[in-house]
């Protein structure tokens, strides 16, 4: 008899867990992230959400991992099929590593192309597959800009919106100099978001259209060289550290130890958050190009949240992520809560957008508001080639080339065609 | 046909009481997790050097992985990074724990174990919070431990994690720091199975200190040496954690602080290629095989015994 009601109380157990599935109560969702504040941006579109779709609640569960860990945990799940969340980002540096093989990602098509034409194209371009499906969207646009520090400008009488290209660049760097011995152009020899910059305005890339490495281009020389002169000539310095992210490196520009940082749009976050000093101080302008009529701006970095094929519930997650960044009162959370500019480019033209808030206030309006700035480039901001051999060709860039050029002086057209041989 | 079941049930029974079989059935679980968790992934390190492994995609690809490794100049950078870091920990990491355990085995040194527990913390300190520690005193600013020791001395600051000598430096001076204390602990125990008599006989001969150290201690902790030496060179040569934490993300400038490890570990799963990353494994598998094989022949571990002198 005991044994009977043990038996039966264990069955009960068992089963128990599988009907509790059946009762009402939100769908959950679980996703995860390298970055503490797109967590914050989960939870807020999560709340609402929620509010919009009575009949489709759901739970979102995030887990925040470090950089490095979630993107091999990621890749590792996806390769053996087992145990990937819903949601995920995944960051441009390393989404070419997911588009090899069979893509374990779902097609988002349905709710990217009825959008098409009110977003930054290029943000979610950049996620398409190899057979054309797009598979994640981006966080915000990443349009570059450059930082002038005005205190050093003053200093020096430089009107920084006089300066149009590289050589006027080049010839205020010289009055800076000479003023007040500070260097104008920072540098980087561990990160590539400058040396992209600097290399948008040429309309190269380190890509090409069929996704080889291409270092080896004049596009790339004509920019190494002018850096490495800059150097040379002491009007510019290499960052501590990896480059512009590191703790080090935020404090050299906090301390206004140099002119103008060329930098994507998300970096503004960075000023509000870790450089307090620079309040009112910064002000944004659109990159400097090589020659007249050369597009002022190019979309760098970005992460796209993709919908892996382990999910139970990808339809609601397709859904969601749509809502979460494409949605226009998204795009404003985005734009105001967050201060990156929404790849949602619509709301670019709209009076909304040039109203102040807590991130915007943060920078100098003397020449424009960094809105202003954005709308002046909006039709400018030119893609990104990717490919598998992105990951890869942004390691060497990483590990060697920058280095090599900016810390240990070496030749840069010996250095390109090295590297480019030697890629795989 | 009741009783031949009844047989064989009876003999299925007594099985595990059976001289024969019961001592395969102890070391069960060792085979076992051995198995499953060592023999299994080396065999299949092995295949999927051979292929190419991509989600959904399996194809096997010849020697295609090994004949790119063999042009593959950041490899060579890799493995000749592994090589210095090796013979540096091997020079200091052999010598020193051997000293120092001596001198703390001194029954006349006060606060001895006062001194051992001190040198053993940083094997229980994590070597994340270490790496993070480390690379900050040795940041590049002005205001970093290393630089503000430099400026004493009158000199400028240097950028020590990006320069091949001082970032070589750092990742074995991490090392040092962690594992001096576990070798003085191998060192501590063998010196306890060398007897007192040998050391007074050696004082009624008249002999002194050096004497003692260098004729009784070295040739008797010799077994230990050789193990301390046979862990470290496997060790220094599949080091990873502590390079992954000074750069961060394994990221070196020049390459810098790029290990072996770390060079399979970015192929591998940074850039999703894991058939080349195995590959790696392989190769690394088979020089610390061979070097381990000819230091141990080199001191005559596979010699027979010929006779206690």
């Amino acid at each position: 008899m005991m044994k009977k009601t043990l038996i039966l109380l264990l069955c009960l157990l068992m089963v128990l867990p599988a009907l509790s599935a059946f009762a009402e109560g939100p769908t959950v969702l679980t996703a995860w992230t390298f970055q503490e504040l797109h967590e914050e941006l989960f939870e807020t579109a999560e709340d609402m959400w929620n509010e919009k779709n009575p009949d489709r609640q759901i739970d979102v569960q995030v887990t925040t991992y470090p950089y490095e860990d979630m993107h091999t945990k990621l890749l590792l799940a996806l390769q053996s099929g087992d145990g990937a969340p819903d949601i995920s980002d995944v960051e441009i540096g390393y989404y070419g590593s997911f588009m090899k093989g069979e893509i374990q990602l779902e097609p988002i098509d349905h709710v990217v192309e009825p959008q098409l034409d009110n977003i930054m194209k290029s943000r979610v371009e950049i996620y398409a597959g190899p057979d054309g499906h797009y598979y994640g969207i981006c966080y915000h646009g990443g349009a570059s800009m450059a930082f002038y520090n005005l205190e050093l400008m003053d200093a020096a009488g430089i009107d920084p919106s006089t300066i149009k290209t590289f050589d006027d660049l080049y010839e205020a760097a010289k009055v800076l100099k000479e003023k007040t011995d500070k260097p104008m152009l920072a540098l980087e020899s561990g990160d590539v978001w400058v040396y992209r910059a600097m290399l948008g305005p040429t309309g190269g890339d380190f890509i090409d259209e069929e996704g080889n490495i291409t270092f080896d281009t004049p596009e790339n020389l004509q920019v190494f060289t002018y850096m490495q002169k800059m150097l040379d000539e002491g009007l510019a310095m290499v960052l501590p550290e990896d480059g512009a992210d590191a703790d080090s490196a935020k404090a050299v520009l906090n301390n206004s130890e140099v002119g103008v940082l060329l930098y994507p749009c998300w970096y503004m976050g960075r000023f509000t958050n870790y450089c307090p000093d620079l309040r009112g101080k910064i002000q944004c302008e659109p990159l400097p190009v090589w020659e007249e009529g050369q597009w002022r701006s190019i979309g760098l970095g970005g992460t796209a949240t993709v919908i892996t094929n382990q999910g139970q519930n990808k339809e609601l997650a397709i859904d969601f992520i749509g809502f979460m960044k494409l949605e226009e009162e998204m795009g404003w959370v985005i734009w105001e809560k967050m201060g990156w500019d929404p790849i949602r480019t619509a709301l670019w033209t709209e009076e909304r957008f040039l109203q102040p808030n807590d991130q915007v206030d943060f920078f100098a309006s003397r020449y424009g508001t960094p809105a202003e700035i954005l709308v002046e480039i909006k039709d400018e901001v030119a893609g990104i080639n990717v490919s598998p051999n992105l990951p890869i060709a942004t390691d060497i860039l990483k590990t060697s080339l920058l280095a090599r050029i900016l810390e240990f002086g070496e030749d840069p057209a010996t250095v390109l065609a090295e590297e480019e041989a030697a890629a795989f | 046909m009741s009783q031949k079941k009844k047989a064989s049930s009876f003999s299925l029974r007594s099985l595990p009481y059976d001289a024969r079989v019961a001592p395969y059935v102890f070391i069960l679980p060792f085979i076992l997790i051995f198995g499953i968790f060592f023999a299994y992934p080396i065999v299949n390190a092995f295949v999927m050097s051979f292929q190419e492994l991509l989600p959904g995609q399996i194809t096997f690809i010849g020697w295609d992985n090994y004949k790119q490794l063999a042009s593959d100049t950041v490899f060579r950078k890799a493995c000749t990074n592994s090589i210095t870091y090796t013979f540096w920990t091997l020079l200091l990491l052999v010598p020193c724990p051997l000293i120092f355990a001596t001198l703390l085995n001194q029954k006349a040194l006060p606060f001895r174990n006062l001194y051992r527990s001190i040198l053993f913390i940083p094997a229980l300190t994590s070597v994340v919070v270490a790496g993070i520690t480390f690379k900050l005193m040795l940041s590049e600013v002005d205001t970093s431990l290393f630089n503000s020791l430099m400026h004493l001395f009158g000199q400028p600051s240097i950028k020590w994690m990006k320069r091949a000598d001082t970032g070589m430096m750092a990742m074995v001076m991490v090392a040092c720091w962690r594992w001096t204390g576990v070798n003085i602990m191998y060192y501590m125990a063998g010196l306890q199975n060398i007897s007192e008599e040998i050391y007074e006989s050696v004082d009624i001969d008249g002999g002194n200190a050096w004497q003692k150290f260098r004729y009784i201690t070295v040739p008797l902790l010799k077994p230990t040496t050789i193990y301390v030496l046979t862990i470290s060179i496997y060790g220094s040569m599949a080091m990873f954690i502590e390079s992954y934490m000074l750069y961060e993300g394994n990221k070196s400038i020049a390459n810098n602080g790029l290990t072996i490890v770390g060079y399979l570990y970015r192929k591998g799963l940074q850039q999703n290629n894991l058939g080349y990353g195995a590959a790696v494994g392989v190769f690394l598998l088979l020089v610390v095989f061979i070097v381990n094989m000819a230091q141990l022949n080199l001191f005559g571990m596979f010699r027979k015994e010929e006779g206690s002198k």
